[in-house]
């Protein structure tokens, strides 16, 4: 039994953290507040569902939706985003818009009903006595790579430094000779790739559905809020709090009743530290 | 090394430099004199593109800069140590440093012993983050990230605000070493008069977006020469 929740928790918990991760870095550490994330990472389910049913490789899919997420995003951030990064107001009003067109675009594509993703990795495994699927183990590692992935990008590399310097001191970076504009376009599409590859990696766990972002957008910024803007660190402990206590809340009271009350817990923590959990 | 020509600029509202003229040549310090709100600083952030420019030309070694980026400029060679210093404080003084390689280009940078050998307190802070360092230090530590890049120009605005009367004088020896022996072409804005006339070869002084007087820094240690300039 508490190896049971021990196990859904951190499923929820993963979940939670590949879909938070690319609004961490574009909302939490870029300031940018991109309505669009959510749409992000339906286009990321959307394009690994489609690959799978065309090629049979569920694999080749999540690689499809790295790099789809990564061309949506470059085309937002050079035909819309960079165009306003001194006007926030405009940036949540035309990638609300973005995610609307998205949204409703898919809608006429594709209908409402969810696409069809096979989960890749079949069958369940026996741990301590209790079955487990498989694949969520296979998610829990990804989340797992992927924010060591992320930090390595952030902490040990050239475009990392460059990104810290632009996101603290957009003009001294500009001073010491880094393209602000350039690190920050790529940084988006980072974000964006991820929050496809979030999507891919999630598809066969849930309905993918055109509207399925408009779900992940808020318990997102919960997540990033909760846990410290500007911190990887502080997605890890938002990830664990909001998902942990999900879960947990599931077990006794319907999911409606659990989502408020994760909510409220939400509102006391950003109360008592209004910086999140770990912040920068 | 330096050269503007009737470079005209403004924030919005009416132009702040009306038509500014000098140059800086290789080896030489400069220091702008000028009343406050004359322009000394919109002059710099003008230079290195942060405050755009409406006519006029600024020119290194006589490649024309406007209207390039600011870190394109910052490649070319034209450093500037901004007022307040701005130090990254959450990045170590070492990532400070290695961050402004970028302003070599295609040049090689200097490393960072290289960049922190005149200031031996700096290299036991180097893993600390340099926001936690002394208004002194992070002054050293701007100075020495300007050099990085290996500029050809270095542009200071106030280095000695907010320092140590000793660390004052030690920056001011190091101003003119680096213009002596590297050939830099140093532009100096200072309010601390004695620092700005013992590093400097000539002065200049600033009024109303004008560049109003030039001359040796010895005329300036004449009070009635200070009065009419710069109403002290």
């Amino acid at each position: 039994m508490y190896l049971e929740a021990a196990l859904n928790i951190a499923t929820m918990v993963s979940i939670l953290l590949l879909v938070a991760l690319g609004l961490a870095i574009v909302f939490g550490l870029m300031n940018i507040l991109n309505m669009a994330h959510g749409e992000l990472v339906t286009i990321g389910a959307f394009t690994a569902s489609l690959v799978q049913v065309h090629s049979g490789s569920f694999w080749l899919g999540v690689v499809a939706a790295i790099i789809v997420g990564a061309l949506v995003g470059w085309v937002l951030e050079r035909g819309l985003i960079r165009y306003l990064y001194d006007r926030p107001m405009g940036v949540i009003l035309a990638t609300w818009g973005v995610s609307l067109i998205i949204q409703q675009g898919l809608l006429l594509l594709f209908g409402p009903s969810p696409q069809i993703v096979y989960t890749p990795i079949e069958g369940s495994i026996t741990l301590f006595g209790n079955p487990y699927p498989r694949y969520r183990l296979v998610l829990i590692a990804a989340a797992v790579l992927t924010i060591a992935a992320t930090a390595i990008v952030m902490n040990r590399t050239r475009f990392g430094l460059d990104l810290r310097t632009v996101i603290q001191n957009r003009e001294v970076a500009e001073l010491v000779g880094i393209d602000s504009r350039r690190i920050f376009m790529f940084a988006l599409v980072g974000a964006s790739a991820l929050a496809a590859l979030a999507g891919a990696l999630v598809a066969p766990l849930i309905k993918v559905v055109p509207t399925m972002g408009a779900d992940y957008l808020a318990p997102s910024f919960f997540v990033v809020i909760v846990g410290g803007a500007g911190s990887l660190m502080g997605v890890v402990a938002g990830s664990a709090f909001i998902g942990g206590l999900r879960t947990l809340l599931d077990y006794q009271v319907p999911t409606t009743l659990s989502q408020a009350l994760v909510l409220i817990a939400a509102v006391v923590i950003v109360r008592f530290r209004p910086r999140g959990l770990l912040p920068a | 090394m330096l050269s503007v020509d009737n470079l005209v600029a403004s924030y919005n509202a009416g132009p702040v430099l009306q038509g500014v003229s000098l140059s800086v040549q290789a080896g030489e310090v400069v220091a702008l004199l000028g009343r406050n709100g004359v322009g000394k600083s919109t002059l710099l952030r003008t230079l290195v593109g942060l405050v755009p420019s409406w006519n006029g030309s600024i020119r290194i070694d006589g490649t024309p800069l406007a209207p390039i980026a600011t870190h394109d400029i910052a490649r070319m060679g034209m450093a500037l140590v901004p007022q307040g210093r701005g130090i990254i404080g959450k990045l170590s003084v070492a990532d400070n440093l290695r961050a402004a390689m970028r302003a070599a280009g295609s040049r090689p940078a200097l490393s960072i012993d290289q960049a922190i050998a005149p200031f031996p307190a700096l290299r036991e802070k180097l893993p600390a983050m340099a926001g936690t360092l002394s208004g002194g230090q992070q002054q050293q530590l701007a100075i020495a990230r300007a050099m990085v890049g290996r500029p050809k120009v270095l542009l200071l605005d106030e280095p000695s605000e907010g320092v140590q009367p000793n660390i004052v004088q030690q920056i001011g020896q190091l101003v003119r070493k680096l213009a002596d022996e590297s050939g830099l072409a140093i532009l100096i804005v200072e309010q601390n008069l004695e620092l700005a006339l013992a590093t400097a070869n000539r002065c200049i002084v600033m009024a109303k977006g004008r560049i109003v007087h030039s001359g040796p820094p010895d005329e300036f240690r004449n009070e009635a020469v200070l009065r009419r300039h710069l109403a002290l």
